[in-house]
C-alpha cells in the first residue's frame, strides 16, 4: 500500500463537503422501516415534530449530495420518528438515504411558544438584576432534571440561575436583556 | 431494599434546622448543601438549595412534585454534552 494511504483516506473522511454555516441540525436518517419507503429519523431537535410540520421540503445531506425531499407523513415510533418522503417509493430507495443528515437554515426555524427559547437566542444575552445592576452574560445552558440552568459569567465570576419564573423575570430578545431576581447567596 | 418505614425518611437535621428558622423569619436565601441523600420534605417547598455535584453547586428550587425525592436527584454529577442540534430551553 502507498505510504500514508490510510491517513489520506481518514483525512478525506473527516473533510466536510458542506460547512453548514447558519444552519442547524434537525435529525439523522438511521435506518429504514417496512417496505413502503419509510425512513427512521433520530431527532436532534427538541421540537422535531413541530419543525418538520412547518417545512414543505427538507434538505437531506449525504456525503457530497444534497437533495430536497417533500414530506408525505411523519409519525413517532419509540424514541425516533418514521418519515415518509414523496420521492422515496420503496425500501431500496429508502436504504440509499441512510446516513443522511437534515440541516435547515436558522431563518426557517419554527416559531416557539411563549416561554420557549432556542439556545442560540439566549446565549450571549446580557443579564441584569431588578435594580439594573449587571450580573453577566449567558455563556451556556445546562440541562438539569428540575429545570434548565443559565450559566452567567462576568469575568471570572460565574452565577448559575435556574430558568424558572421565580428567578427569571423577563427575557427581551430585541434588547438582548434578561432581567433576573437573585436570592442572597446565589452570586457566591 | 427500601429504608424501614419505622425509621422515617432521612432528612439532614442541620438542613432542616436552617429551613425551619427561615420559615419562621420568612427570610429567603440559598442554602448550600453537600448532603445529596437528604430527602425533600414539605417544609422545603419554595426554598432554593445549592446542591453540590462534586464540582459545582447547582441551584434547585424545590416544588411540590419533588417531595419524597432526594436533593441529589436534581443535581446531576455527569454532564452529557449531547449532540449539536436544535436545542430549546423552556421557562417553567
Amino acid at each position: 500500500m502507498k505510504r500514508g494511504g490510510i491517513k489520506s483516506i481518514l483525512d478525506r473522511r473527516k473533510k466536510r463537503f458542506f460547512d453548514h454555516k447558519g444552519e442547524v441540525l434537525i435529525g439523522r436518517v438511521v435506518g429504514v422501516h417496512g417496505i413502503k419507503g419509510e425512513v427512521k429519523v433520530k431527532p436532534e431537535s427538541d421540537v422535531f415534530e413541530r419543525q418538520m410540520e412547518a417545512l414543505e421540503t427538507i434538505p437531506l445531506y449525504r456525503g457530497t449530495k444534497k437533495e430536497e425531499l417533500k414530506i408525505e407523513s411523519i409519525r413517532p415510533y419509540k424514541d425516533i420518528y418514521l418519515v415518509k418522503f414523496k420521492d422515496v417509493p420503496d425500501r431500496t430507495a429508502a436504504e440509499e438515504r441512510i446516513g443522511g443528515e437534515i440541516w435547515i437554515d436558522k431563518s426557517k426555524e419554527v416559531e416557539l411558544r411563549e416561554g420557549e427559547f432556542y439556545y442560540h437566542q439566549l446565549i450571549g444575552l446580557e443579564v441584569v438584576d431588578e435594580n439594573g445592576e449587571r450580573v453577566g452574560e449567558i455563556v451556556s445552558i445546562m440541562e438539569q432534571p428540575a429545570s434548565h440552568i443559565l450559566v452567567v459569567r462576568d469575568g471570572e465570576k460565574e452565577v448559575l440561575i435556574p430558568f424558572i419564573g421565580e428567578f427569571v423575570k423577563s427575557v427581551d430578545l430585541k434588547e438582548g436583556k434578561v432581567v433576573v431576581s437573585l436570592l442572597e447567596g446565589m452570586r457566591s | 431494599m427500601g429504608r424501614s418505614l419505622k425509621k422515617g425518611p432521612y432528612v439532614n437535621p442541620k438542613i432542616l434546622k436552617k429551613v425551619r428558622k427561615m420559615n419562621e423569619t420568612g427570610e429567603k436565601k440559598v442554602i448550600k448543601v453537600w448532603d445529596r441523600a437528604c430527602t425533600i420534605v414539605p417544609e422545603f417547598i419554595g426554598h432554593t438549595f445549592a446542591v453540590y455535584n462534586g464540582q459545582k453547586f447547582i441551584p434547585v428550587y424545590v416544588t411540590e412534585q419533588m417531595v419524597g425525592h432526594k436533593l441529589g436527584e436534581f443535581s446531576l454529577t455527569r454532564t452529557f454534552r449531547g449532540h449539536a442540534g436544535q436545542k430549546v430551553a423552556k421557562k417553567k
